[in-house]
């Protein structure tokens, strides 16, 4: 602004001297011919300040040209300003087309980058993804020809480097590698094994029938258990263990009981029923003994053998005792179609039968304030246990088959007709009806209840939600499935088929091993442990099975990728993207 | 002596006793019943009237008089038939469920006892099978199967009394014989032993100089000629009783293999369609065939 100011001042001062000497001197022919070159020139400012300063000359005619000059110069300098402005709109405009091309070809050239980075990326994974696939088909044929170390390595390798995006192949291969690495036999038996129950939860102690009727104890032998087994006494046909372990009711053909203590040794001999034996329990706090006789009596005898109690009423063989799971009251049912409770003393707190009907099944629920009864004629009810009717689990039109109890909800599941499954909560409230297009032949709840197993004819085991919405159908099995359980942590599944093999899913429907567990197909969760206890070898052999899970995160606290049998095998398979490998590690 | 030879008699006999017992033949039949509510109890209602298997006699099999649920038994009444001395039967019961799954029975879980000692009427118990039975609706198969048993493996070789079964017999046969041969010598022995004392007594010598050596002698190899003698023929008459009795349950044996294992008899004389080749009179035809030989 300042230098402005500074300017005008001059300029001013040059047109009023400029005018006051042209107002004296003669010059208007000076101005005029120079103004017009200068408009050749088309120097229009500079012509027409020239013709101004003409017409301010003393010597300018009166008739003159100079207003049509300024005229024709301004009309001029328009003229030459109008292509000016035109020539610097295109200009502009081409400008404006040139950085939207410029832009254009930016964005274009980004999103050819992004693309390229994208396609790069989607390749890289899909290579990732085929390496670990490879990996996990390779550990299997390595498994296959018995390197069975070098398949594990190669197929946790697989699961590192698949990161998240697992395929079933990658789980199966792992769990059939984590199964032959780390199976752990306890026991190899002379005969085929018709029953085995893992004592007080666990795997160090297994109570084991074998064909032909002998009974065995397994006892802590982690390592080599096959040294610590202890055969019981020959002529028992059926054996119970107490709930932690360490006794045993066993009998035979002949009325009497014999008391076994975790060594073997007969501690008590119980005496006092007429006719042989056909059921026995232990009270949950192993301090009582009931007994169910063919003499239609049951018997109630602490644990070192000393009768309490002589429990008539029954006009039937009685076949099954029960504690309550909190110890407060036991039931028997007999062959009079009857069941009946009692107080811990003796005393018979009811009955529980129908009017020409004949009951079938009886369980009471894992709090002890419910038992529910299936009768022949298909009803099924639930009574607390001093016999009071809570609710009729089932129409009349749909006969019920059988009823089950989750262990850890109030939830129950109830067969219903052939084909049907219902839920409902042990107040009766239904929550969910499952339907299936072949007969069921066996179900089991998740503890919580949150999740139900069927299994039918079909050969599939499906997994319903509490809301009866299928979930999953687990196909596999080629003959009829006979059993199928939750894991005790809800994660895992084992189905087990009349072809003899048992296999391990996950909830998503994913095979992640499998193997042949004998004719009897004896397995089960260890309750208190990430692992399965299971018959192998032809039914011949016992053997503890991790869950691969737990062997997957044992080796993630190992440095695998770091050691040298992992390198060897990387390098024997030429596997690629090893730097996702060290990335994911 | 007599001792000896009624000790291998009994041992002849108890191999008899103690052979094991395989099946020669069996029938099978399959009943379906539902189980069903009466007076309260449960009850079997049979889905066909088992009238081919309830009270009929098959051959020498044994005949079930009837099977019904007692309480929660499951009992299958029977008559033995007549068996042949070598022989005897096995009744077997299982169970197949809905599911087509078998339940077979646990030793301790079968008795068996006489249910009408008069009419010879026997019962083989299935304790508390109805546990076996969960549902009253579905039709359920009872299983019986009743086998001839024999003592003859009908799937392997048709028994002989080969050669080298009979090479013990000869053995001992020869062991006996020459233990006869020994007691001769010995007898040889003994007379000339005696004779001997006789000859000296009869010259006059002294007692002590004739006595001892060959009296002694001769009362020694006496003994052992009996000894011999007696072992030997007591050696060849066990050794024939047990060749014997061995022949006679071996021939006893081929008889039932005969029967029951034998594949059917074809005729010797076979008259078939038959294929000559070229160079002797090449053609079609037909060839009649007889064999000399047990087919």
């Amino acid at each position: 602004m300042k230098i402005k100011q500074f300017l005008l001042i001059p300029a001013l001062f040059g047109i009023s001297v400029s005018t006051a000497i042209a107002q004296q001197v003669p010059c208007y022919f000076k101005y005029r011919d120079e103004g017009i070159q200068e408009m050749r020139q088309k120097k229009f400012s500079d012509a027409n300040n020239l013709y101004w300063l003409a017409f301010l000359c003393s010597d300018k005619p009166e008739k003159n040209d100079l207003s049509d000059l300024i005229q024709q110069c301004q009309a001029n300098w328009v003229r030459d300003l109008e292509v000016s402005v035109q020539q610097q709109k295109v200009a502009y405009e081409a400008a404006v087309t040139a950085r939207q091309e410029a832009e254009a070809s930016k964005v274009s050239e980004e999103k050819a980058r992004r693309e390229a980075e994208k396609n790069a990326r989607k390749a890289r994974e899909q290579g990732i993804r085929a390496e670990s696939l490879r990996m996990a088909l390779v550990s299997d044929m390595v498994r296959q020809k018995g390197r069975i170390s070098d398949a594990l390595t190669l197929a946790y390798l697989a699961l590192q480097m698949a990161g998240p995006d697992l395929s079933p192949p990658m789980m199966r291969a792992f769990g059939d590698a984590v199964r032959d690495s780390f199976t752990h036999t306890l026991f190899n038996s002379p005969d085929i094994l018709e029953r085995m129950e893992p004592l007080n939860g666990n795997a160090t102690g297994v109570l084991l029938k074998i064909n032909g009727g002998n009974y065995y104890i397994l006892r802590d032998g982690s390592n080599d258990m096959q040294s610590q087994v202890t055969r019981l006494d020959s002529d028992l046909s059926n054996v119970t263990a107490s709930p932690r372990g360490d006794r045993f009711i066993g009998w035979g053909k002949s009325p009497k009981i014999q008391i076994f203590d975790a060594t073997g040794a007969e501690v008590a001999v119980l005496t006092g029923h007429s006719e042989p034996i056909r059921t026995a329990a232990f009270s949950p706090d192993g301090q009582l003994i009931v007994t169910g006789s063919r003499d239609n009596t049951a018997r109630l005898w602490s644990h070192t053998g000393n009768p309490l109690a002589v429990l008539d009423g029954h006009t039937g063989n009685v076949q099954q005792v029960v504690f309550a799971p909190d110890g407060s009251y036991f039931l028997t049912r007999a062959s009079d179609g009857t069941a009946r409770t009692w107080s811990l003393q003796g005393t018979l707190l009811a009955v529980f039968q129908a009017d020409d009907a004949y009951l079938r099944t009886v369980c009471i629920a894992p709090d002890s304030k419910q038992i529910a009864a299936v009768f022949s004629d298909g009803q099924a009810r639930l009574h607390t246990p001093d016999g009071k009717q809570i609710t009729a689990l089932n129409p009349k039109d749909q006969p019920a088959k059988d009823v089950i109890f989750a262990a850890a909800s109030p939830i129950l599941a109830v067969c219903v007709g052939a084909k049907t499954v219902q839920t409902c909560t042990t107040s009766g409230t239904a929550l969910a009806t499952c339907i299936h297009q072949t007969e069921v032949t066996g179900m089991a709840l998740a503890a919580d209840g949150s999740a139900l197993l069927t299994w039918a004819k079909d050969h599939v085991v499906r997994l319903w939600d509490n809301h009866g919405k299928l979930l999953h159908e687990l196909r596999g099995h080629r003959t009829d499935v006979t059993e199928a359980a939750f894991s005790p942590d809800g994660r895992h599944i084992l189905t087990t088929s009349k072809d003899g093999t048992t296999k391990l899913w996950d909830l998503e429907g994913n095979i992640l091993t499998d193997w042949v567990s004998g004719p009897n197909a004896l397995v089960q969760f260890l309750p208190n442990e990430t692992a399965m206890l299971t018959v192998m070898n032809g039914g011949r052999s016992v053997a503890r099975i991790p869950f691969p899970e737990q062997i997957y995160g044992q080796m993630n606290r190992q440095d695998v990728l770091d050691s040298a049998g992992a390198k060897a095998v990387l390098e024997e398979f030429k596997v690629q993207f090893l730097d996702a490998l060290t990335a994911r590690q | 002596m007599r001792y000896l030879l009624f000790i291998l008699i009994l041992a002849g006999q108890n191999t008899g006793f103690a052979q094991n017992l395989y099946p020669l033949q069996s029938i099978s039949d399959s009943l379906g019943f539902r189980l069903v509510l009466a007076n309260r109890q449960p009850a079997l209602q049979w889905l066909a009237v088992p009238d081919a298997v309830l009270g009929a006699r098959r051959g020498n099999y044994p005949m079930v008089t009837a099977i019904m649920l007692r309480e929660s038994d499951l009992v299958v009444q029977y008559e033995p038939g007549r068996s042949p001395a070598d022989q005897s039967y096995r009744i077997e019961l299982d169970l197949q469920l809905p599911d087509g799954s078998r339940i077979v029975p646990q030793p301790h879980e079968l008795t068996e006892t006489t249910a009408d000692a008069d009419k010879g009427i026997r019962e083989l118990v299935w304790l508390d099978a109805l546990e076996y039975l969960p549902d009253f609706g579905p039709t359920y198969a009872l299983h019986l199967h009743r086998t001839r048993m024999g003592a003859v493996n009908c799937s392997g070789e048709r028994p002989v009394f080969s050669l080298k079964k009979q090479l013990p017999h000869y053995a001992a046969a020869g062991a006996g014989l020459a233990l006869v041969g020994l007691g001769q010598v010995y007898n040889q022995q003994k007379k000339d032993s005696y004779a001997q004392y006789k000859a000296y007594w009869a010259d006059g010598k002294t007692r002590e100089e004739a006595d001892d050596p060959f009296l002694k002698t001769a009362k020694d190899k006496k003994t052992a000629a009996e000894a011999s003698t007696y072992i030997g023929l007591a050696l060849l008459g066990a050794d024939a009783l047990w060749y014997t009795l061995r022949a006679i349950k071996i021939n006893r044996r081929q008889k039932t293999y005969d029967t029951f294992c034998a594949p059917p008899a074809t005729s010797s004389l076979q008259f078939r369609p038959a294929i000559f080749p070229a160079g002797i009179q090449p053609g079609v035809g037909f060839s009649l065939t007889f064999s000399l030989s047990r087919p």
